[in-house]
């Protein structure tokens, strides 16, 4: 539904207005909105707007009626609450005022069960209990006094700023969710009165916005996420985090009609969440806006996160999260290490390419692994395992148990990434609920080529893809004429070792592998479980702790028969190097050579004629990115796409290694090496 | 005077956050009705009473440990932000204002009805097991508490001050200890079956046959009959034992639900059972789950029965 106030230069070309213009802009069209098809009713930031552009109360009289009639939301009923409390402080009648307080008292809301809900709550909690210090327990929902509860809010908020700031967030990059962190922080920003309050919640601010700005490409945010849902994460600018681009960096066209399609309920809105950082004074610093903005070099992010907190299945409360982000003008590849980091709407991997438009959508590539169960609900959520994924596919999140599901994580990938190459691993055990990968292919990638040697290579706006399955694959028409690659998946038997090596010969396995005639089938009930070493439980391999390096895969391990992950491979490797260093600027600082090569010719024949049974057809993925827009043509890919295979001859040690027999391999790759170094590789690989 | 029923109830069948959930929360029997007491709490896992002063309240919620001394009239929030997902509670017998609780992260313990909160899960290995289903002060010992984890069993002597693994290391999901002849315990485990003791919880034997590998949430031991014990969970129907647990019938119910999730004896009805299912409310069997009546509360999951006796008085008994 074309809006006339939406088509004013502010919206449509942001870049061209300054983020006073912006911010002005938006608390004007939330002033003026009226309820429609998609909105059907006033919501608390429409009222909070009007109130605050001090439009007549008898417009918004009746709008707020119906939004005090029936409270519900929890959280999502007490932010915006606070809000029409500040706002209309001196403007609405006094038995409004006292009719909404009222409801703190007889209204309970539930503290929620994600980071997102506890910082909505405790952030409500302490601005209404200053607005009224004295009230005493009675008069709360809570049977606390206001005192009790601000100095409980206040304890909350400094624990998560100290948790997020030491070891980052745990719901983190997550373009549905960053609203609901930006949105309690800018009431405390606007609201608090106690400086220190206000000047910890700024930081935050700042904190937040410069890890959204930094992985984000046109204003989509890109990469690996915590928690995203399906739809938007085809098409990207729905999240509500596109709106936050808008205003803070201008980056992005913005479109509150972009009802969230997950999530329609009356009053939900995270795109109007804009406007209430818009009232709050707040604006973003400079720098950050030149981060958001500035790609005109290419850079690596690499940033440390956690899970969220783990209440069962686990060793540790909240483990490590390595997520590694490529940013170019023209695409971004992110990823994070793979397994289960966060339930349910984990994104693992993803390439995303910059499109003429970002509100085109359908500019990104990634695949999973549909994994579900009740091991990865229990733990996260206090329910009875086996009663949660009912519970969780009643509601928004109803392709949770679903084959073709396009969100999820899984406990059988792991994930290594290099710059723009991506490798990813799976290995699913037979009796897996399914046993498949899901590729995605947008309707908008042009000039797709299957290539002899396996490799698909498509373009993406500017950027080329080049992307290698080593499983067999077929290809599956989805609506809006997107494909799905559909690659059953073969159950990866390690073989049996000729000899027993000694832990020295073979250091990368020792935490993790075990002979498979010692491990015993699993139970047709047990069959879901992870391997030990890709287990939450179990210690991670060891090579995660230099999960920063690359190899060339060549280790001690190669010495025995057994084909290793490419992540164990890393560990023990000869030359493990940081392939790119970067400042906190995000300025590329040290590039060294590719540690990590590309198949060579000579690779390649030498594993089809040793091995011609473990030729292409596993599920492994080579990619390579490259930008059209000034290198043309993926000249060394064409370079290899006379070959075929990617797994290895007996000799080959290091590709043997890498790409061990039925998993599964993506792999893209940013520009050819250097001649002597790659006939230096060349001359290795079949020694 | 009767005995009275409370039961913890979420009232939307698959409630989320920052969805309507209607009035869940706590609920007590008034004849053939439920009647809702206090805030709707979306979260409300656990009731505990004290025999002695009835009017006094706790609550295991989401939220943390609520308490209302009024008879449900009014309620406070105990804890702070530090104590969350509270899925049981316990009041030391003869010592109601000591209060623990058993949360996702382990067990509180108050000493002082809910004015002060100290973590309490020392000897509990952190964070594999610390994950509390179910909390039981021993009604013969005070200072005896045995828990329920996701690690197996625990046993303190102390007052939850140092705890002490027994028996198999198997996710508990519910425990109980019989009322009349407190040598007898009984948990129910995830995918391990019934476990039993019958030397106070000292050493634990795993229920065999058909039933040994069933994921149960819920016991009920009858009151007057120690051999008469009922269990039910995970798709599993309505398991009955008269004999103390060496035979055991599974009798399919005609429920609208697949999963049980709240069970007990009715102490008034010798052999009336009550069953709380998962979304489809409460039922009355009288004949061992041959038949079912419909109790109320609609589309419903019940998390827990709590039938509180009538205190005797000089004047007599009142609930």
């Amino acid at each position: 539904m074309p809006d006339p106030l939406l088509d004013r230069p502010v919206f449509q070309q942001p870049a061209a207005s300054s983020f006073a213009d912006r911010r002005e802009a938006v608390i004007d069209y939330y002033a003026t909105r009226e309820a429609d098809g998609y909105y059907p009713r006033l919501g608390f930031i429409e009222v909070a707007a009007r109130l605050y552009r001090n439009r007549s109360l008898d417009a918004i009289r009746p709008a707020l009626d119906l939004l005090l009639a029936d409270p519900d939301g929890d959280m999502f009923w007490m932010y915006p609450m606070v809000l029409a409390h500040y706002v209309g402080a001196d403007r609405l009648p006094a038995d409004t005022l006292a009719r909404m307080r009222d409801q703190w008292r007889t209204y309970t809301p539930y503290r929620g069960d994600t980071e997102n809900h506890w910082l909505l709550y405790y952030a409500s909690l302490y601005l209404i209990c200053q607005r009224y210090p004295d009230d005493p327990a009675d008069t709360w929902f809570n049977g606390r006094s206001a005192r009790e509860n601000m100095d409980e809010a206040l304890g909350y908020l400094d624990h998560w700023i100290d948790l997020t700031t030491r070891r980052g967030q745990g719901e983190f990059d997550s373009p549905h969710y960053l609203p609901f962190y930006l949105t309690p922080l800018a009431l405390l920003y606007a609201f608090a009165e106690a400086p220190g309050v206000r000047r910890r919640a700024q930081m935050m601010l700042d904190y937040v916005i410069a890890d959204f700005a930094v992985d984000t490409l046109d204003g989509l945010y890109a990469g690996a996420f915590s928690r995203i849902y399906p739809e938007p994460t085809l098409e990207r600018w729905r999240n509500g985090s596109t709106s936050f681009a808008w205003l803070l960096f201008g980056t992005a066209p913005f479109r509150p009609d972009a009802v969230n399609v997950v999530l329609p309920r009356a009053g939900y809105r995270p795109h109007g969440t804009t406007a209430i950082l818009a009232m709050s004074g707040y604006a973003p610093p400079e720098v950050i806006q030149r981060i958001a903005t500035d790609r005109s070099t290419p850079y690596l992010h690499r940033e440390r996160k956690r899970t969220r907190h783990r209440i069962r299945y686990s060793a540790v409360r909240n483990a490590p999260v390595y997520k590694t982000t490529y940013m170019t003008p023209d695409y971004a590849v992110g990823s994070i290490q793979g397994g289960l980091l966060q339930p349910i709407q984990q994104h693992t991997w993803e390439v995303l390419w910059a499109t003429d438009d970002p509100h085109e959508g359908f500019n990104v590539l990634f695949t999973l692994h549909p994994h579900h169960g009740a091991r990865e609900l229990g733990m996260y959520f206090p329910e009875e395992p086996k009663l949660l994924t009912d519970a969780v596919i009643q509601h928004e999140k109803n392709t949770y148990d679903k084959p073709d599901k396009w969100t999820g994580g899984s406990p059988y990938e792991q994930v290594l990434q290099h710059e723009d190459a991506v490798v990813v691993l799976y290995d699913i055990p037979v009796g897996t609920s399914y046993e498949h990968i899901s590729g995605y292919f947008s309707r908008t990638l042009t000039e797709l080529v299957e290539d002899k040697s396996g490799w698909i290579v498509a373009r993406g706006g500017d950027a080329w893809i080049a992307y290698h399955p080593l499983a067999p694959y077929t290809w599956q028409t989805e609506p809006g004429g997107d494909r799905r690659l559909h690659s059953p998946h073969r159950q990866w038997r390690r073989p049996t070792p000729t000899r027993r090596a000694t832990p020295s010969a073979r250091p990368s396995a020792r935490c993790h592998w075990k002979p498979p005639r010692s491990r015993p089938r699993p139970s047709a009930s047990r069959r879901c479980a992870a391997p030990r070493w890709m287990s939450p439980t179990a210690p991670r391999p060891a090579s995660t702790a230099c999960r920063w390096t690359l190899t060339t895969g060549r280790s001690s391990a190669g010495r025995s028969s057994r084909p290793l992950p490419i992540a164990s491979a890393s560990r023990c490797g000869t030359a493990p190097s940081v392939v790119r260093s970067i400042s906190r600027r995000g300025r590329s600082l040290t590039p060294t050579p590719h540690l990590f090569p590309p198949p060579t010719a000579h690779d390649f024949h030498c594993r089809r004629l040793h091995r011609p049974e473990h030729r292409r057809g596993a599920g492994d993925h080579v990619s390579r990115s490259r930008s059209g827009r000034r290198g043309g043509a993926p000249h060394a890919l064409l370079d290899q796409q006379r070959h075929r295979g990617l797994v290895p001859a007996r000799r080959t040690r290091r590709w043997r290694h890498a790409v061990p027999r039925g998993r599964s391999v993506a792999v893209s790759r940013r520009g050819r090496l250097p001649e002597d170094r790659r006939r230096r590789k060349d001359r290795r690989g079949c020694r | 005077m009767m005995h009275t029923l409370y039961a913890a109830v979420l009232e939307t069948r698959n409630y989320v956050v920052g969805a309507a959930h209607g009035a869940s929360g706590l609920y007590r029997r008034d004849g053939d009705d439920w009647t809702h007491l206090g805030w709707r709490n979306a979260r409300c896992f656990g009731v505990a009473v004290p025999p002695e002063t009835p009017d006094t309240i706790v609550l295991a919620c989401g939220n943390g440990v609520l308490r209302s001394t009024d008879g449900g009239a009014s309620w406070r929030v105990t804890t702070d932000w530090r104590v969350t997902e509270v899925l049981d509670v316990a009041l030391a017998p003869n010592r109601p204002e000591t209060i623990y609780a058993a949360t996702a992260y382990g067990v509180w313990r108050s000493p002082d009805g809910g004015d002060t909160w100290t973590p309490a899960s020392d000897g509990i290995p952190a964070p594999t097991s610390t994950f509390t289903q179910t909390l039981v002060a021993d009604a013969s010992h005070p200072g005896r508490l045995l828990a329920g984890t996701e690690g197996g069993l625990f046993v303190t002597t102390n007052g939850a001050s140092m705890w002490h693994p027994v028996g198999p290391r198997v996710p508990i999901r519910t425990l109980r200890q019989h009322p009349a002849h407190p040598e007898r315990w009984w948990a129910g485990t995830e995918d391990h079956g019934l476990l039993r003791s019958t030397d106070g919880g000292q050493t634990w034997q795993r229920v065999q046959g058909d039933i040994s590998e069933t994921t149960i949430y819920a016991l009920a031991l009858a009151p007057a009959d120690p051999q008469h014990v009922a269990a039910a969970g995970f798709r599993t129907g309505l398991l009955v034992s008269p004999d103390g647990g060496a035979t055991w019938r599974q009798q399919p119910l005609d429920l609208p639900a697949h999963s049980i999730h709240a069970l007990a004896f009715d102490p008034e009805a010798p052999g009336r059972l009550w069953v709380g299912t998962v979304g489809a409310g409460v039922f009355v069997t009288d004949d061992g789950g041959a038949t079912c009546t419909d109790a109320g509360l609609p589309e419903t999951t019940l998390y827990g029965f709590h039938f509180v006796a009538p205190v005797p008085t000089a004047e007599g008994p009142h609930a």
